[in-house]
C-alpha cells in the first residue's frame, strides 16, 4: 500500500467539486469559539427518552413527532431545531394524551392526597415541575402553575385541575426546550451541568443522584464530575447516549429505508436481523468492553443470527452467536449490515459505500449534484456483460461527473467483492471483480489495505471525534480548532481511540460544561 | 401584531418567495369567483389500484393519441362506462380527464409502482427514497397542502383546519398526502383522522349541544394562552437568536389557540348521527359504508362552515367481497385485471371485480356530490364551488402510470365542467427503463392538472412539485411541467 497524506491533495482535487470540506469558521480567540449556552429544544430522542423517565410508573402513549431535521448528520442541531406547525399541534396532543393518563392514574404521578387540594396541587407542581424544568422553579413559575391549578380546582375538581396543570407543564417552553439558567458568575450552573451531563450521557433528563448533586454543588471540581461521569458511563441509560450518536453517525437507519428482491433472500426479518447485527456489534465491542476506533474498523468479532448468517457463508445458529469473522472480512464495514444498506436491489452501490466513508469518517462534504443531473443508474446494455465496477465507471465517466466520482467511487470500489447483501463474491457476469481503490495518492489492493489506512488514519481520529463534537454541541460551532477540540482529539488519540474515553473526554471538558473560568480560558 | 403575524407566516413557510412569481400566474381560474362570491373548495378522494380503462373510458371510437372533448350531457345512463355510471346523474357537473401520465413516477427508477404513484400523483415529484417498495416518501408537499398555506397567507381568518385530512385504512393502506413536519425538517406523511368521532371533536369541540361539553376541552383554549405567555417570558431573557425561537413558537401556541377560541364559538350546525364507534368494533363492510358517509357529512360541514377549503379522503382497498370477489384483492383480481394479462385465466373476472371496485368508489363520490349539491350558496351550490377529484396512484392493475384516470365532479365556478377531455399522448417518455424504446410517448404530465386545480383554488402558481423531467431520449430537451392544464379552466 502506497502510503501517504492525502488531505491537501484531496482538498486540490476537489477544488471543482461542491460543498466544502472541513472547516466551518475559524475564530479569533485563540482558544476558538464556543457556543453560547443557548436554548435547544429538545430533539425527539430525547424527548422521548425524558418522558419516559418523567413517568416511570406509567404507560406511555404513543406519541407521534414529524421527523427533525439533521444538517450536519445529527438531530440534535440547536440551530435547526425549531417550532413548526405540525410539530407544535403533534406537541400538543402528546401533552392532552399524557395528561390524560396522569388523571387518570393520579397516584403514578400526584405525591399527595387529593383532599389536601390547593396545597395537594403545589407539591405535584414542585415535584413535576422541577423535574420537568430539570431544576428548581422560579417563584413566579410556581406561580403560573398554582393559578392554572387553583382555577380548574375551582371550577371542575382536583382531576381536571391535575390534567390541565400537567399539560401545560408539558408544552412550557422550559420543558421542550433545554433553557440554562446559567450562575451569578456567568458560567454553567450547576443544574446546568447536570443536564448537559445527562443528554449528553443519556440522552435523557438527569436522575435524582444527578439533581442531588447539583443541589449540593457537587458538580463543581474535576474530581466530583470524573466519579458522576464514571457512574453515568456504568449505568444502562448510557448505551442510550452512545447509540443516539452511533446510529446518526453511521447511518443505521439506512438499513429501515431500503429494500431488496425477495427471490434474493430479502424479508422483514432479514432487516430486522441486519439492524440488530450492528447493534450487538456496536454495543458489546465498541461500547461495553471498552473499544477503540481499530476496533471498529478492524475487529475480527462480529454477531450472526438465524437470518444472516448466509450472508456470512456459514451454518445459521439457533440464537445470536458471536463469532469470529472469516480471513476475508474484518470490521464495520465488512460486515452484512453496511454492505446491505448500502446496496440497491439490483446491486451494490460503489457510490454510497464511498461516500459513507467519505462522511463519516474522513469528515469530507462532497454536496450535491448539479441540478438536472440524471441521478438513475441504469443497468449495462444487453449482451455487453459488464462487472458493477466497470457499469459505474461508464455511467459515471463524464467529466462533470468525475469531478466527484474520482474521488467518490475508488474508495467504494474497494468494497465490491461483497453484494448488495454483503455476500463475498470473486467474480460477477462471469467476469473477475476489481476491489482495488485508492484515496488521494494512497492505492489500495482492497478493502482490507483500505481499512488498515482508515484505522491508521489521523485525519480519520480527528474526523470522529469532530462527529462526536458536533453531535455533543448540538451543532458544528466550535467543534474544530478550539482547545476543546484539540484538548479532546489529543486524549482520544492518546487513549488509543477508545469512543468510550471520548464521551468521557467531553464530559468532563470544562468548556463543554460551560464551567471554564471565562469565555476564552481553558 | 403585524410582526407577529409576519413571524408566524416565515415559520409556516408561508413568506414571501415560497410561491411562484405573480406574473407567471394564469389567473383564468381564480378570476372566475368575484368578490364576495363563496371561496373555491377542493375535496381529493383517493383510492387504490387505479382503474379497468374499457370499463372506464369512454372514448367512444376517437382516437387516444390527440386532444378533443365532447360533452358529457347527453350522454344516456347505458353510454355511461360501468365504472363512471354511478356518476351518470351529476353528468353536466363531471369532467371526465382522459390520457394524462404520471411522467415524474414514470421516471423513478426504483421502487414498485404503488409507491411511486403514492408519492408522485398528488406531489408533483418524483419520490425521495426511490429505492422503497411497500413505503412511501414523497419529497415535496401535496397538492392540498400547498393550496392550504397559500389560503392561510392570504386570509388570516382561517385556521390550520383549512385543509382536513381524513381516512379509512383497511389492507394496503398507504398515503399520499404529505406535508412539512418539523422545520426544516422532510416532508412527511400528514396525520390522518381515521375516526369520524375524532374528525367531529376537532371541528366541533363543544360537541353538538345535546351534552355538556368535555371540561378538560373547554379549557383548551386558556391552557394555550397561559402557555404562550410562558414563551413570552422566558423569551425576554434570552438572545435574539434564541428569542425568535420561541417567539416563533409562542406564535404557533397562539395560532392553535385561536383556531379553538373560533371553534369553540362557531355557530354553524354540527352534523347528527355520525359513526361513533371505532374500526373494528363493527363487523366489515358496514363500517366502510357508515365510516364514509360519516366523513362525507364531516366534509359537508366543515366547507359549509368554512373551517376548511380543502379535504382528503384517502380510502384503503374495498373488501373483495362486498364487490363480488373472494380472496385479496390486490394480489387475486387488481393485477390480474392488467391489460397485459389478458392470458391469465382469472383476467376477464379480475376485470369485472376491478370495474365494480371503481364503480363503488364512484357511488360513494356521487352521494357526496349529491350532499354538496343540495346546498345552496350564493352563485349555485355547494357543489359548484367544490371540485371533487378521484384518483389513484396507478392507471390499471399492471402498475403503470401512463393513462392516469381522473375525474372531476363539481366545480362548476371555475371549471368546464360536462365534458370528457382526452390529451395527446405526446410526451417524450421519462422512463429510464432499457427495454423502452427512446423515442416512445407518454401522455401529458399531470402536474398541469395539480397546477390547474390550484389556481382554481386562487393559488399564484404555475409549479406544483418539479418544474421539469428529464426525458430517457439522449439530448433531447427538459419536459416543462410548469403551467396549467390546457382547457380546464374556465
Amino acid at each position: 500500500m502506497k502510503h501517504t497524506r492525502v488531505m491537501a491533495s484531496l482538498a486540490l482535487a476537489l477544488a471543482g467539486c461542491w460543498g466544502s470540506i472541513g472547516d466551518p469558521g475559524n475564530t479569533s480567540d485563540p482558544c476558538g469559539a464556543i457556543p453560547e449556552a443557548g436554548i435547544r429544544r429538545l430533539s425527539h430522542t430525547e424527548y422521548r427518552n425524558t418522558v419516559r423517565d418523567l413517568f416511570p410508573a406509567m404507560t406511555l402513549p404513543e406519541l407521534q413527532l414529524a421527523p427533525d431535521p439533521t444538517p450536519h448528520g445529527f438531530d440534535n442541531d440547536a440551530e435547526s431545531l425549531q417550532a413548526a406547525p405540525l410539530l407544535v399541534n403533534q406537541y400538543n396532543a402528546a401533552a392532552v394524551l399524557l395528561a390524560q393518563e396522569v388523571a387518570t392514574d393520579l397516584g403514578s404521578v400526584v405525591p399527595c392526597l387529593p383532599s389536601a387540594g390547593s396545597a395537594c396541587g403545589r407539591e405535584l407542581i414542585l415535584s413535576l415541575g422541577t423535574r420537568a424544568f430539570r431544576r428548581p422553579l422560579a417563584s413566579t413559575e410556581i406561580a403560573t402553575f398554582q393559578s392554572i391549578f387553583d382555577r380548574y380546582l375551582a371550577t371542575n375538581g382536583f382531576g381536571t385541575a391535575v390534567e390541565l396543570t400537567t399539560q401545560a407543564i408539558l408544552q412550557a417552553p422550559q420543558f421542550l426546550y433545554r433553557v440554562e439558567t446559567g450562575a451569578e458568575d456567568g458560567r454553567s450552573s450547576q443544574y446546568d451541568v447536570a443536564s448537559r451531563l445527562s443528554y449528553l450521557l443519556w440522552s435523557t433528563m438527569p436522575d435524582q443522584a444527578l439533581f442531588d448533586a447539583a443541589g449540593r454543588g457537587e458538580l463543581a471540581t474535576a474530581a466530583d464530575l470524573a466519579t458522576q461521569v464514571d457512574r453515568m458511563l456504568a449505568d444502562p441509560r448510557a448505551l442510550d447516549g452512545f447509540m443516539t450518536f452511533t446510529k446518526q453517525w453511521l447511518e443505521l437507519s439506512r438499513i429501515d429505508r431500503i429494500t431488496k428482491h425477495t427471490a434474493d433472500g430479502w424479508s422483514e426479518d432479514v432487516r430486522t436481523a441486519l439492524s440488530e447485527e450492528a447493534r450487538r456489534f456496536m454495543y458489546e465491542v465498541v461500547f461495553r468492553r471498552g473499544g477503540t476506533l481499530s476496533d471498529f474498523l478492524l475487529s475480527n468479532k462480529a454477531f450472526i443470527g438465524p437470518e444472516t448468517a448466509t450472508f456470512y457463508g456459514l451454518p445459521a445458529p439457533a440464537d445470536w452467536t458471536e463469532i469470529t469473522l472469516p480471513q476475508d472480512r474484518r470490521g464495520f464495514l465488512m460486515q452484512a449490515q453496511f454492505l446491505a444498506a448500502t446496496g440497491h436491489p439490483d446491486n451494490p452501490s460503489p457510490v454510497q459505500r464511498g461516500l459513507f466513508v467519505l462522511r463519516n469518517l474522513l469528515c469530507v462534504e462532497l454536496g450535491s449534484p448539479p441540478a438536472g443531473v440524471n441521478m438513475t443508474i441504469p443497468g449495462p446494455e444487453p449482451g455487453v456483460p459488464l462487472t458493477n465496477r466497470e457499469n459505474y465507471n461508464r455511467v459515471t465517466g463524464a467529466e462533470l461527473c468525475q469531478t466527484c466520482h474520482a474521488v467518490i467511487n475508488p474508495i467504494g470500489f474497494t468494497f465490491e467483492q461483497f453484494d448488495s447483501f454483503g455476500r463475498f463474491r470473486t467474480t460477477e457476469n462471469g467476469l473477475p471483480i476489481d476491489p482495488s481503490g485508492k484515496f488521494g495518492t494512497t492505492t489500495f489492493a482492497g478493502p482490507h489495505e483500505l481499512l488498515d489506512y482508515l484505522a491508521a488514519s489521523e485525519e480519520v481520529h480527528k474526523c470522529v471525534t469532530n462527529k462526536y463534537l458536533t453531535f455533543a454541541i448540538g451543532g458544528i460551532e466550535g467543534t474544530q480548532d478550539t482547545c476543546m477540540a484539540r484538548d479532546v482529539q489529543d486524549e482520544f488519540v492518546a487513549t488509543g481511540g477508545s469512543l468510550t474515553q471520548l464521551m468521557k473526554s467531553i464530559a468532563t471538558h470544562p468548556r463543554y460544561l460551560g464551567t471554564a473560568a471565562s469565555k476564552g480560558g481553558n | 401584531m403585524t410582526l407577529r403575524r409576519r413571524r408566524f407566516l416565515q415559520a409556516a413557510g408561508l413568506g414571501a418567495g415560497s410561491l411562484m412569481l405573480p406574473s407567471l400566474w394564469s389567473r383564468k381560474g381564480a378570476s372566475a369567483a368575484l368578490p364576495g362570491d363563496p371561496p373555491a373548495r377542493l375535496i381529493i378522494c383517493y383510492t387504490e389500484h387505479g382503474v379497468v380503462h374499457e370499463n372506464w373510458g369512454m372514448r367512444r371510437g376517437m382516437p387516444d393519441n390527440m386532444r378533443w372533448e365532447y360533452p358529457l350531457g347527453p350522454l344516456t345512463q347505458a353510454e355511461f362506462s360501468a365504472a363512471l355510471r354511478p356518476l351518470w346523474r351529476h353528468r353536466n357537473k363531471l369532467t371526465v380527464i382522459d390520457g394524462l401520465s404520471l411522467a415524474t413516477a414514470i421516471s423513478d427508477p426504483y421502487g414498485d409502482g404503488h409507491a411511486k404513484g403514492w408519492c408522485s400523483s398528488l406531489t408533483g415529484g418524483i419520490a425521495r427514497e426511490t429505492i422503497e417498495s411497500v413505503k412511501s416518501n414523497a419529497a415535496k408537499p401535496s397538492l392540498d397542502q400547498v393550496i392550504g398555506k397559500a389560503l392561510r397567507a392570504k386570509d388570516p381568518f382561517l385556521t390550520d383546519l383549512v385543509t382536513q385530512e381524513f381516512g379509512i385504512f383497511q389492507y394496503n393502506f398507504h398515503a399520499a398526502i404529505y406535508g412539512e413536519g418539523a422545520a426544516g425538517g422532510p416532508v412527511v406523511r400528514m396525520p390522518h383522522l381515521e375516526q369520524p368521532k375524532g374528525a367531529f371533536d376537532r371541528l366541533f369541540p363543544n360537541g353538538d349541544g345535546t351534552a355538556p361539553p368535555d371540561p378538560v376541552r373547554i379549557a383548551q383554549p386558556d391552557v394555550l394562552a397561559e402557555v404562550a405567555t410562558m414563551y413570552d417570558q422566558v423569551a425576554g431573557r434570552l438572545s435574539m437568536r434564541d428569542r425568535q425561537k420561541l417567539e416563533q413558537h409562542r406564535d404557533l401556541v397562539r395560532d392553535m389557540e385561536a383556531r379553538l377560541r373560533r371553534l369553540a364559538g362557531n355557530t354553524c350546525t354540527a352534523p347528527t348521527g355520525l359513526a361513533d364507534y371505532y374500526w373494528g368494533e363493527v363487523p366489515y363492510p358496514q363500517r366502510f359504508d357508515e365510516h364514509t358517509a360519516s366523513f362525507w357529512q364531516l366534509t359537508r360541514a366543515a366547507l359549509q362552515c368554512d373551517i376548511s377549503r380543502v379535504v382528503s379522503m384517502q380510502w384503503g382497498q374495498l373488501d373483495v367481497a362486498t364487490i363480488g370477489g373472494t380472496g385479496d384483492l390486490h394480489h387475486d383480481y387488481a393485477h390480474p385485471s392488467d391489460p397485459n394479462q389478458s392470458a391469465d385465466p382469472q383476467h376477464a373476472m379480475a376485470k369485472t371485480v376491478m370495474t365494480s371496485y371503481t364503480a363503488k368508489y364512484a357511488d360513494y363520490i356521487a352521494q357526496l356530490a349529491d350532499l354538496l349539491d343540495s346546498i345552496p350558496e350564493a352563485n349555485g351550490t355547494l357543489l359548484d364551488n367544490t371540485m371533487i377529484l378521484m384518483v389513484s396512484e396507478i392507471s390499471h392493475g399492471g402498475h403503470d402510470h401512463d393513462r392516469w384516470p381522473v375525474a372531476i365532479i363539481g366545480g362548476g365556478n371555475f371549471l368546464r365542467t360536462g365534458r370528457y377531455l382526452n390529451y395527446e399522448k405526446d410526451t417524450l417518455t421519462t422512463t429510464t427503463a432499457s427495454w423502452v424504446n427512446d423515442d416512445t410517448r407518454i401522455g401529458m404530465p399531470h402536474n398541469h392538472l395539480l397546477v390547474a386545480l390550484a389556481q382554481a383554488m386562487g393559488v399564484q402558481t404555475d409549479v406544483i412539485g418539479d418544474a421539469t423531467v428529464r426525458p430517457k431520449k439522449p439530448g433531447a430537451p427538459l419536459i416543462s411541467l410548469s403551467g396549467p392544464l390546457p382547457g380546464l379552466l374556465l
